[in-house]
């Protein structure tokens, strides 16, 4: 069931790559904005969340801290990844079981995946779904409590690519304010 | 005496205090979609920008990355409601009090959205600098330096694709996707 394809991501995944379709609907389920790009994650606290369309946002954790760089607004905000609750949902896929377990409620939902509430009181508006197949995951929606929903499609995912330790370095371009944020 | 050589022609700075300068025609009806980054504080962000405004009614969202960050602003008349991302909801009377409260942002927008479209705030006064094509490429008002680039015309109107403005600690950036007028 959906418990056991989360416990198998989280034992047989060591890295994970492809392209995301996301969608950003609000409280009336219209969409307001499609988004895409493409992913690279490996286990633990590493990740690579670029956006490429309709605009350029680059969202690198090096396993110490998040890097968000915004190219168009010349700006990279710097966070200990700890504190990085803002990319929750894509920090999900790059922790483990342990940690999971700690900040989220696991629950199977209704439609046969993993319905995941924070603990944390300051995040319980929130309510992630994650869907797998063969612990490999498909699709992840995030609710938040205005009843707007962010859907992210994963798409043509390779399962324990070899992904060189540099592709989770930031580097910060020239010219780009870079801000400390809390 | 030593002349000074002629600036290039872009750099050709004109500037104008706000009586002196003759603004280009302000759309009334607009809607913008976009990037905003804020900063205040230690509070940083970034987020997707949704702001239709219409004479003195607006409704500005802004959606954070991966759903985190939501904030929902609306004037209807002069009631100001606030929604947050939590799903709670606050009305009041001025919207920047009303913001910085719950959020701890400065986001002036009953002054921002004559900003943002290249226009001063009709009450307050301040200086602009034009370049020579008549561009407004920075306007200072109320303690606040807004910079503009990117200009682009829709309907006939001028308006800009980027607007920096940084004032009072605090700092929003907007890149504009698309302008949308309305007759």
């Amino acid at each position: 069931d959906a418990l056991e394809e989360l416990e198998r991501y989280f034992s047989e995944v060591n890295t994970l790559s492809g392209q995301f379709i996301q969608e950003t609907s609000d409280s009336t389920g219209a969409v307001v904005e499609t988004a895409e790009g493409e992913f690279f994650i490996a286990r633990p606290e590493r990740f690579v969340w670029d956006y490429s369309l309709p605009y350029e946002q680059q969202i690198v954790a090096d396993g110490q801290q998040l890097w968000v760089y915004d190219v168009d607004l010349d700006q990279v905000v710097v966070r200990p990844l700890g504190e990085a609750l803002g990319v929750g949902a894509a920090q999900l896929l790059s922790g483990d079981i342990d940690s999971l377990s700690a900040s989220f409620e696991i629950q199977i939902g209704d439609n046969d995946d993993v319905l995941l509430k924070p603990t944390d009181p300051a995040w319980a508006f929130q309510e992630i779904r994650l869907q797998f197949s063969q612990g490999i995951p498909q699709r992840m929606e995030i609710a938040d409590g205005m009843d707007q929903t962010v859907t992210v499609e994963f798409e043509e995912v390779i399962v324990n690519p070899s992904i060189p330790d540099r592709r989770f370095e930031f580097v910060v371009p020239d010219g780009v304010d870079v801000i400390e944020g809390s | 005496c030593a002349t000074k050589p002629p600036m290039p022609m872009e750099e050709q700075i004109e500037v104008l205090d706000l009586d002196q300068w003759s603004a280009p025609a302000r759309p009334a009806h607009w809607t913008l979609t976009g990037r905003a980054a804020l900063e205040a504080g230690d509070e940083a962000g970034s987020a997707s920008v949704q702001w239709a405004q219409s004479a003195d009614q607006y409704r500005l969202a802004l959606r954070g990355t991966l759903g985190v960050g939501n904030l929902d602003l609306r004037r209807d008349n002069d009631e100001v409601v606030l929604k947050t991302g939590d799903g709670k909801t606050y009305v009041a009377r001025d919207a920047r009090e009303l913001l910085q409260a719950v959020t701890g942002v400065d986001w002036p927008v009953e002054i921002l959205r004559y900003w943002v479209t290249g226009h001063a705030a009709p009450w307050l006064s301040g200086q602009a600098r034009v370049n020579a094509s008549g561009q407004l490429i920075e306007l200072r008002q109320n303690d606040w330096v807004i910079q503009y680039d990117r200009y682009q015309v829709i309907n006939g109107y001028e308006l800009p694709g980027r607007i920096w403005a940084e004032g009072e600690g605090s700092k929003v950036r907007l890149a504009v996707r698309n302008w949308t007028i309305e007759e």
